[in-house]
């Protein structure tokens, strides 16, 4: 009896691991592919503690440094919404990168492994890179701000994870339409991720918003992620309604709309794909 | 059938080209180059998605980040002006600075070069070109911010801020093309340069607070940043008494009309000593520098 | 003089600065092309012709050495060469995609300054001339390659140049397309006198059929520069010529052919393991020059045979090249021809 290998969608899984992990090597060869690593450093530094430090600035300008609770809640934020843009930004600059610079993408669609493991494995880079933002910004905070951090980490790592899988999984819908779109998509993750930031209590308190976005709010993963993930930071969650709940309540939350967005995310890839490959999309080069 | 034509008496004649036809030349070419940037946005319209309702939400986060404060209401209007503004921004730094990265990829780098007009009048097709989706997102989150906002302007001087902001625009423009001039020398690091051209300029341009607040750096700020000045300057006409401005306006206007003969001539200096570094060092051509 | 040339270079270098070692593309190239002259540049992959397109396009400065174009220097009077030159290059993705065909040529027509009005219509009587009429409204990201290299190739007519560089033209194109290209470009060149053509290629037809002066290119260097009949007679002098009959020549046979005057040899191709077949000869018949083809047929006709095939045997243009470098085209050194 033949055994046959476990595929996915006619793909085995092994060929996805392969793609996955080489191309890990690859997006590490692109991203460290600095001629001035002290740029690199710049890059990687002044961005999160530029955009922590806007924040900043309009908290003291208004309260004059009193309210330490609110501040801590807007580094964390702040912090954690690197990996937001890091992810989503990876995503997607791989796939037109890929598309419209280096041209290679029909070859990848045409191997026998998936775009899919090769995506997630290209743009791993940019986002281990954005999780340095994420320490960077969190020890100014510490150092600089009195930020005082009080880990969790068995409801931390967790909520991290989740949280991570989450924003993938937004990032490669992403992916999948800015594939339809010209290469100026390329500052449409950043877009996205603005808007998220409108809702996802990152840096207010989602009580602020009109209370018809509240229910909009309360249906993205990236909600409850930052929610989670400042409990297991500070141990206390945040200002408003959402803070009272029990951090189970919370970690559930997590864990059921992840679970809700992931596979949604993961057939709207499919779907995005199927149109591409329709309307010759994989090849195209734009740009004005 | 026609044929293809005869050229002029002979070469040296042909590339003796008066002052006028040397300016005639780049005026049209930055009409040229301008032309696929407008016509881009009537044939994919997802920009008006993602270059103006998605930014007006990432603008509203500030709004509500000073509610949550319990600011004042100018505060607001403070962070709706600066979000209007940064659309400028953006437009110098990836639709002109990063811009010769893209043309570089496509293939049509080396085609401008060979081509006789001057590499400012490309630039200036670019941001011209761009100013049509700009112009629109900043409207767009000025409007809608005082619609959703209740943003009261109080604009003392119309004529005064249409002047402020157009003196804001040219040395704009012109450090775009200085930054421009740099990627023909940095390449692929000056793609990353101007992301890095985003948060830290927010901050220092006080894009969402008063420029005051920045303290002692303000002074060298407003030295250095058009569009901190700018942004100074229109937020006191906009919002008088409201907001405490660094220097007087007309002081800001001076300082602004300066900057633009300096960035403009510092531009036009870079791009042809870069270009010929470039040149030297064959980065136009090598197209995974 | 060197400013009445349409191209004069002396001791051109070029280095690049690469790990571990600096790479040297062009080895002091001196060269000159009149002005109205198709001139090639024939060589293998690397050899440095398109680093010289680059230098005398203005889009690279040498490392040493001088060069002009239309008189002008490459170093120094970029804008006034740019207003006479134009380049296109093969197997290039250029273009905004999102423009139809006649919107980009209609974009480059301004770089080059051309009247709008005036542009619209060069870009229409270009359209019309290159047979890309049915695409002239289509997106230049629907284009094939071949139409797309046409779209290249009228840009390059955009301003009428003074001095059109094509680097390697007909890349990826196929036969049909390559002979289009092929014919515009004589066809332009023919249109006016004093138009210059600088042609690089590793296709020896392409260099043979449209080439004036040919410059054999290797390793940054020149080795050879000549037109394609004066390269071939480098490796042969004599003309060669296989003729086919329907029986050997009676009354003295091929002695009698061998001692015409002008007949340096006449050997049976038989002879070389090359015979025709059974009802026919082959005969190898090697001539000082092809004039004395006309003794050799009458002879061929009076001796009782009858000439069934007539051909010339001619060396190639890669011939020439093994011959200067001993190896050929595609091979690098050490290894033996496939």
């Amino acid at each position: 009896m033949i055994e046959r290998p476990l595929t996915v969608d006619g793909i085995t899984l092994r060929d996805a691991w392969k793609s996955f992990r080489t191309a890990i090597g690859l997006g590490w060869a692109i991203e460290s592919n600095w001629s001035d690593p002290f740029l690199f450093a710049i890059y990687t530094l002044a961005k999160p503690l530029a955009a922590a430090m806007i924040l900043v600035v309009m908290f003291n300008v208004i309260t004059g440094g009193q309210g330490n609770e609110f501040l801590q809640f807007l580094i964390v934020g702040s912090a954690l919404w690197n990996v937001v843009f890091g992810v989503m930004g990876g995503l997607v600059q791989s796939i037109l990168e890929d598309r419209e610079r280096y041209r290679m993408m029909k070859y990848v669609v045409v191997t026998p492994s998936s775009l899919f493991p090769f995506l997630l494995g290209r743009s791993l880079a940019r986002i281990l890179i954005s999780f340095i933002a994420v320490f960077l910004t969190l020890g100014v905070g510490v150092v600089l701000l009195g930020v005082e951090l009080r880990p969790n980490v068995l409801y931390l790592v967790p909520a991290l994870i989740l949280g991570v899988v989450a924003v993938m999984a937004l990032g490669i819908f992403m992916a999948g339409w800015c594939l339809q779109l010209r290469q100026e998509a390329w500052s449409y993750p950043e877009a996205i991720a603005g808007a998220l930031y409108l809702i996802s209590g990152a840096i207010f308190p989602i009580d602020i918003l009109p209370s018809f976005l509240h229910p909009v709010a309360y249906a993205f993963p990236t909600t409850w992620w930052l929610e989670a993930s400042r409990r297991g930071l500070l141990g206390h969650g945040s200002p408003g309604a959402i803070g009272g709940l029990p951090d189970g309540i919370v970690m559930l939350l997590l864990v059921v709309t992840t679970a809700i967005t992931v596979p949604l995310a993961l057939a709207a890839f499919a779907w995005f794909m199927k149109r591409a490959r329709q309307a010759g999309l994989l090849d195209m080069t734009t740009g004005s | 059938m026609t044929s293809y034509g005869a050229p002029a008496a002979n070469p040296r004649e042909a590339a003796e080209w008066s002052t006028g036809r040397v300016v005639r030349s780049n005026l049209r070419a930055v009409v040229g180059r301008a032309y696929p940037r407008v016509i881009g946005l009537t044939r994919e319209p997802s920009w008006i998605f993602f270059e103006i309702l998605l930014p007006f939400l990432a603008v509203s986060a500030f709004v509500f980040v000073y509610r949550a404060l319990e600011a004042p209401e100018e505060f607001v209007g403070f962070v709706v002006i600066g979000g209007a503004m940064t659309a400028f921004w953006l437009n110098v730094v990836w639709m002109m600075a990063a811009q010769f990265y893209w043309e570089k990829d496509q293939g049509n780098l080396e085609l401008y070069f060979t081509a006789p007009m001057h590499l400012m009048s490309i630039l200036a097709g670019m941001a011209i070109g761009g100013l049509v989706m700009t112009s629109s997102r900043a409207l767009a989150v000025i409007g809608i911010g005082s619609l959703l906002y209740g943003v009261n302007y109080q604009v003392t001087d119309p004529f005064l801020l249409v002047a402020v902001f157009v003196l804001t625009m040219i040395p704009l423009y012109g450090m775009g093309m200085l930054f421009a001039s740099l990627f023909l020398l940095w390449g692929r690091e000056a793609f990353h340069l101007a992301q890095l051209l985003q948060e830290p300029i927010y901050f220092l341009g006080g894009v969402n607070f008063p420029l005051r607040a920045l303290g002692p750096v303000a002074g060298l700020v407003l030295a250095t940043l058009p569009l901190a000045v700018g942004l100074d300057a229109m937020r006191q006409i906009v919002f008088p008494g409201a907001a405490e401005g660094m220097l007087p306006v007309g002081a800001e206007m001076a300082i602004l009309a300066v900057m633009g003969v300096v960035f403009l001539v510092a531009a036009r200096l870079a791009l042809r000593y870069l270009e010929t570094l470039a040149r030297r060092e064959g980065r136009l051509t090598l197209r995974w520098q | 003089m060197p400013d009445d040339l349409a191209i004069h270079a002396r001791g051109v270098t070029r280095v690049y600065k690469a790990k571990p070692d600096p790479v040297t593309a062009l080895g002091g190239v001196d060269l000159d092309v009149e002005a109205g002259e198709f001139f090639g540049l024939l060589g293998p992959n690397g050899a440095g012709k398109t680093t010289l397109i680059k230098i005398l396009t203005t889009l690279l400065l040498p490392t040493s050495g001088t060069a002009r174009v239309a008189g002008f220097d490459v170093v120094n009077e970029t804008a006034k060469i740019r207003r006479v030159i134009n380049m296109v290059s093969g197997g290039e993705q250029s273009g905004y995609g999102l423009l139809t065909l006649r919107e980009q040529l209609w974009m480059f027509s301004q770089f080059y300054g051309l009247p709008n009005r005036d542009g619209w219509r060069k870009v229409d009587e270009l359209i019309d001339i290159t047979g890309l009429g049915e695409q002239r409204d289509q997106k230049v990201r629907t284009l094939s390659t071949g139409q797309r290299q046409k779209l290249n190739f009228a840009r390059g007519m955009l301003n009428d140049p003074w001095v059109l560089f094509l680097d390697e033209p007909t890349l990826g194109l196929d036969v049909a397309a390559a002979r289009d290209l092929r014919d515009h470009t004589l066809a332009w060149k023919a249109a006016a006198p004093g138009r210059t053509v600088l042609l690089t290629t590793h296709y020896m037809v392409e260099a043979e059929q449209l080439c004036d002066r040919i410059a054999i290119v290797d390793r940054g260097k020149i080795l050879a520069l000549g037109s394609p009949a004066e390269l071939r007679r480098r490796v042969q002098a004599e003309s060669i010529f296989r003729i086919e009959l329907d029986q050997l020549p009676v009354d003295g046979g091929l002695a009698a052919i061998g001692d015409l005057p002008g007949v340096l040899s006449a050997v049976r191709a038989d002879e070389d393991g090359d015979g025709a077949g059974a009802d026919r000869v082959a005969l190898k018949v090697a001539l000082a020059d092809d004039s004395a083809l006309t003794s050799v047929v009458t002879a061929v006709a009076s001796r009782g045979a009858h000439l069934v095939g007539l051909a010339k045997s001619e060396p190639s243009l890669e011939d020439v090249f093994v011959e200067l470098v001993g190896r050929g085209f595609g091979e690098e050194d050490g290894e033996s021809p496939s």
